[in-house]
């Protein structure tokens, strides 16, 4: 490969991997579209390297905050179940959607979110929801202090994280942008937990996918293979980076993301990238 | 075992292993098993999260912890269920 293209595409990959172990996104919704511009290449082939880049991310960020005891891996582990469900319903009725609605659905979905994390504070645990099985405890690395939180609503949870699995297989966007507000609003999850347990979840979800295109031969090996390198290392300096980030500033770059992301996404939707 | 321990060192374990297993292949690239190598190392990296589902799986087993056991088997056979799928479509 080209030492030029090769550089290029470690430096996607860590951009990628920097946002993605941030915000627990994945790095999906930053790689794609520059896979396609600038390096040309189809929207299935940067879709399957994309999804070698998230598993990179994933378990470099997740392999940190889960032995910080930042992701919640319970938590992820039922998650994941309607998730994929969600996914594979999306996948079965997506012939029967325009693209351009789902899309702009989605979009909705994300302004919504960002507007909920902008004007409400962060919900604080009181200790008197008495849900002990789902009272777990992290350490804020910012703050240095360990803080208790209940998951809250986990039945209307795990069904919206149902309706994000199917949207995001139709729409081709990744669910981390739709998990990690709604973990963080609906739930009670704080947010470094919430991105960080999103975090864990994207890569499991894009295992699916990323098993499918290497089996089926579609993994171009030498690109997914550079953007990966790239990504495990910006998901290595995003979780360094994290520790400095103070919860309030999170959640405020994080809705400034997903505002940004809906605009993309209403992009796409006209057929503008 | 700590099912956060024991499930951060597999997933680690695997992706270090993938990245530098993939590294090595681009490397190697112009080599007559470079292709090959780089094959390899993408398939480990892309099995690192199922890793990590399956040592968390042994912990909690042997923790008899019954409840979540039960969440980890159903999302292994929605998973192996979502791959079919995917195969499929």
């Amino acid at each position: 490969m080209d030492p030029i293209m090769l550089v290029g595409l470690m430096a996607v990959g860590l951009g990628a991997g920097i946002l993605g172990a941030l915000f627990g996104i994945g790095g999906g919704i930053v790689a794609v579209p520059l896979l396609t511009i600038i390096f040309g290449l189809s929207v299935n082939e940067a879709a399957a390297a994309s999804l070698v880049g998230i598993i990179a991310t994933s378990a470099g960020a997740a392999s940190y905050y889960i032995k910080k005891g930042a992701s919640n891996i319970r938590l992820g582990l039922l998650m994941e179940i309607t998730t994929t469900v969600g996914a594979i319903i999306g996948a079965s009725i997506a012939v029967y959607l325009a693209n351009w609605v789902l899309l702009c659905i989605f979009a909705g979905m994300l302004v919504y979110s960002a507007v909920n994390m902008m004007i409400r504070t962060e919900h604080q645990h009181d200790g008197s929801s008495g849900k002990k099985d789902l009272t777990f405890e992290y350490t804020d690395e910012n703050e240095n202090k360990d803080r208790e939180y209940t998951v809250e609503n986990l039945k209307g949870g795990m069904a919206l994280c149902t309706v994000a699995g199917a949207i995001s297989s139709m729409t081709g966007v990744g669910g981390g942008v739709i998990k990690v507000p709604l973990m963080n609003v609906y739930m009670h999850v704080p947010i470094k937990v919430a991105s960080a347990t999103s975090n864990y979840m994207v890569g499991i979800t894009a295992f699916s996918g990323a098993i499918v295109y290497f089996l089926h031969g579609d993994i171009i090996f030498d690109l997914a293979g550079a953007l990966a390198i790239g990504a495990f290392l910006g998901a290595v300096i995003g979780t360094r980076v994290s520790k400095h980030v103070n919860a309030g500033s999170m959640r405020k770059y994080f809705s400034i993301l997903l505002l940004i992301a809906a605009a993309f996404i209403v992009l796409e939707a006209g057929g503008f990238v | 075992m700590n099912l956060n321990k024991s499930t951060a060192f597999a997933l680690e374990t695997c992706i270090l292993l993938g990245i530098v297993i993939t590294a090595a292949g681009l490397l190697i690239a112009e080599t007559s098993v470079g292709d090959i190598v780089l094959k390899i190392g993408i398939f480990v990296l892309i099995c690192s999260p199922v890793v990590s589902i399956a040592a968390s799986y042994l912990v909690l087993l042997e923790k008899k912890d019954w409840r979540w056991l039960k969440v980890a088997t159903v999302l292994i056979a929605v998973l192996a269920a979502g791959v079919v799928s995917h195969m499929l479509h």
